[in-house]
């Protein structure tokens, strides 16, 4: 059963100036991908390629340009506040700029229940502590304020708070990537428990792939906002087949393997406002060939997962 | 030796009492030579470079047996003499170049002003196509024209291009990189550490690079020094120590990465519990023995020294591995 199911998601923001005619900057175009209940899929590439933008459409921050997101079978954009909210939640980056400073940890905790649902104060409070105790926050730092708690407490109120409604679907959105490293395990383990106690399904988001690597099922590779790879774990980062899925594997740091001499790809990622022609990836790609830059590649079925490439 | 360090202390004066940043900092560097310097935020990495470039605040107080570099005491030195050491011996890269570039000149007009200032001798069309050269090492496409771009017309890994083009502009014997590629995408990333390994083969120059990211340091340091709440708690070479780690900090960091080949998919990762302690009330005896699970009694009361031997430097009672 897919809990969530996209279908040719569409993102263009129109750059409107004075005595020009009218462009758009294709921040998504025509994304698809569908999870099954409690898996993790994991969303990997470079800033600008429409990972953040992605994670804003799903939320209904933004309005999608075209395309379907149905999440357990229900149309997204005609559900409720109250349903929506209960099926989806996100949790963000940076656990210091994401939380208002202003308000005790309860209260940053059941504010998704004081605006969706019509339960009292002190209920709500009760099950902020509850939910304090789930995520590993003691409740008797309830009545703390966030200045009080370290980058991974609050990344764990931060947690609270999207658990709180008890979504089906959670977006992470780099949720360790602010975090010191021996934090960032605590917190990996946690989201890790918590999904198998409360069967989320994670949407997760991050650069680093020996994250992604070792909590997601199925990898989601983007550049400049098209899909290029998507497939099982094993077969995506074990036996990548697409030059830049290639490319974000060889450049990725490890403690076990030495730099190569030659950097994996030259360049850098271009302008969206200006994208090549044909195959976005062609001025960098190692492999491409003339018909690269005048026809664009669509994903298709190849060695057990989808890949966008002439030359697979 | 390059660069010799010894018990080097800082301490802030704050509101709230004295905070001290660093203890007890010793290393060494010789000429050509990389070191890594590792650990968490608020370990001391920044500020013990801050230091050897003379850039702390006033209410920092700097106490420091021997603190030499390339034969010159930077403890005595004026600051009029500082300034001819700082960017033209020892050059430095920060870690966000978006806010370090100066965003109402030009990059060529940037580049210059180091020029001017660390090579009197050199007149203006000889600092023009010094500049020229530079952008064209440090790998960037028409640099006659980029020269002309302010910092915003410039994307992340360009302008940190620039920022290395500023930091090797007078040829410095040591370049000091704090966190330069934090801030950049993974393949830039690789691109600007394959460059800074070439300029530092061709400049002969030592550097010193600090960053929280261990897959970094193992692919680029000679020898990596870990630190914590202010003090090195081990330093080796960079296979010894990642294949060996004998401090408990140590391993547990390195324990506690993903994508090692023996965690398994989904397994739980080991982690270090508990939090860096407060500079302001540092735990009596080893820094790290309420988070330590080899901990005892003499933890808690005696601050282990530096021990040197051959392979390695280390501050423990009880390394990872040892008989009990």
């Amino acid at each position: 059963m897919n809990v969530i199911e996209v279908t040719n998601l569409k993102k263009h923001y129109p750059i409107r100036k004075p005595f020009k005619p009218l462009r758009h900057v294709k921040a998504l175009d025509g994304v698809s991908f569908h999870v099954k209940s409690k898996k993790t899929l994991g969303i990997v590439g470079e800033s600008g390629c429409g990972k953040s933008t992605l994670a804003k459409t799903l939320m209904r921050l933004e309005i999608p340009t075209e395309g379907n997101v149905s999440l357990s079978g229900q149309d997204f954009s005609v559900m409720t506040g109250k349903d929506f909210h209960s099926a989806i939640q996100m949790i963000f980056q940076d656990p210091y700029n994401s939380i208002n400073p202003r308000k005790k940890a309860w209260q940053l905790i059941a504010e998704p229940l004081f605006i969706n649902t019509d339960l009292s104060k002190d209920e709500c409070f009760k099950i902020a502590c509850e939910t304090m105790k789930k995520v590993g926050l003691r409740p008797e730092l309830a009545h703390r304020y966030p200045h009080m708690f370290s980058g991974g407490q609050r990344q764990r109120i931060g947690i609270a708070r999207a658990l709180v409604m008890q979504p089906k679907i959670m977006i992470l959105d780099e949720p360790v990537s602010a975090l010191d490293v021996s934090i960032q395990a605590q917190v990996l383990n946690l989201l890790m428990e918590l999904q198998d106690q409360m069967d989320l399904t994670y949407l997760f988001i991050s650069h680093d792939l020996h994250v992604v690597k070792h909590i997601s099922d199925e990898i989601l590779v983007m550049y400049l906002g098209k899909v290029v790879e998507y497939g099982p774990r094993d077969q995506v980062f074990n036996d990548p087949k697409h030059p830049y899925t290639k490319a974000l594997v060889a450049s990725s740091p490890s403690i076990l393997k030495e730099a190569s001499d030659e950097p994996a790809i030259q360049g850098e990622l271009p302008s969206p406002l200006n994208p090549p022609s044909g195959c976005a990836f062609h001025k960098r790609c190692p492999m491409a060939t003339p018909r690269c830059s005048s026809e664009t590649p669509v994903l298709e079925e190849k060695f057990g997962r989808k890949v966008a490439c002439f030359e697979v | 030796m390059l660069l010799e360090i010894e018990d080097l202390s800082i301490t802030f004066d704050t509101a709230k009492g004295p905070l001290s940043a660093t203890r007890q900092i010793s290393f060494s560097l010789e000429e050509g030579e990389t070191l890594g310097i590792v650990g968490e935020s608020g370990c001391g990495k920044s500020i013990t470079n801050l230091a050897i470039m003379g850039l702390l605040p006033d209410t920092a107080t700097i106490t420091a047996k021997k603190m030499i570099f390339d034969g010159v005491d930077l403890q005595t030195i004026k600051e009029n003499d500082f300034r001819k050491i700082r960017g033209a011996k020892i050059g430095m890269i920060f870690q966000d170049p978006m806010s370090a570039l100066n965003p109402s000149f030009t990059v060529g007009f940037q580049i210059d002003e180091t020029l001017k200032i660390h090579c009197p001798e050199m007149d203006k069309s000889a600092r023009g196509a010094r500049a020229l050269e530079l952008m064209h090492q440090v790998g960037i496409p028409a640099p006659a024209e980029r020269l002309k771009n302010y910092a915003h017309e410039l994307s992340g890994g360009m302008s940190q291009r620039v920022m290395i083009a500023m930091a090797i502009a007078c040829k410095p014997k040591l370049l000091i990189a704090d966190e330069p590629t934090t801030a950049l995408d993974v393949t830039i990333q690789a691109q600007i550490m394959k460059l800074l390994k070439d300029l530092q083969k061709e400049y002969q120059m030592a550097m010193i690079l600090v960053t929280h990211d261990l897959g970094v340091v193992a692919q680029n340091a000679d020898r990596i020094q870990v630190m914590y709440a202010g003090e090195i708690v081990e330093s080796a070479k960079s296979k010894v120590l990642l294949q060996d780690p004998k401090h408990p900090y140590t391993d547990g960091l390195l324990s506690s990465l993903p994508g090692k080949k023996a965690t398994a998919f989904r397994a739980p990762l080991p982690s270090i519990a508990g939090m860096v302690p407060d500079l302001r009330a540092r735990p009596n005896g080893c820094q790290f023995n309420p988070r330590c699970e080899f901990a005892d009694d003499k933890c808690k009361t005696t601050l282990p020294s530096l021990e040197h031997d051959q392979a390695r430097t280390l501050r423990c009672f009880h390394p990872v591995g040892a008989s009990v």
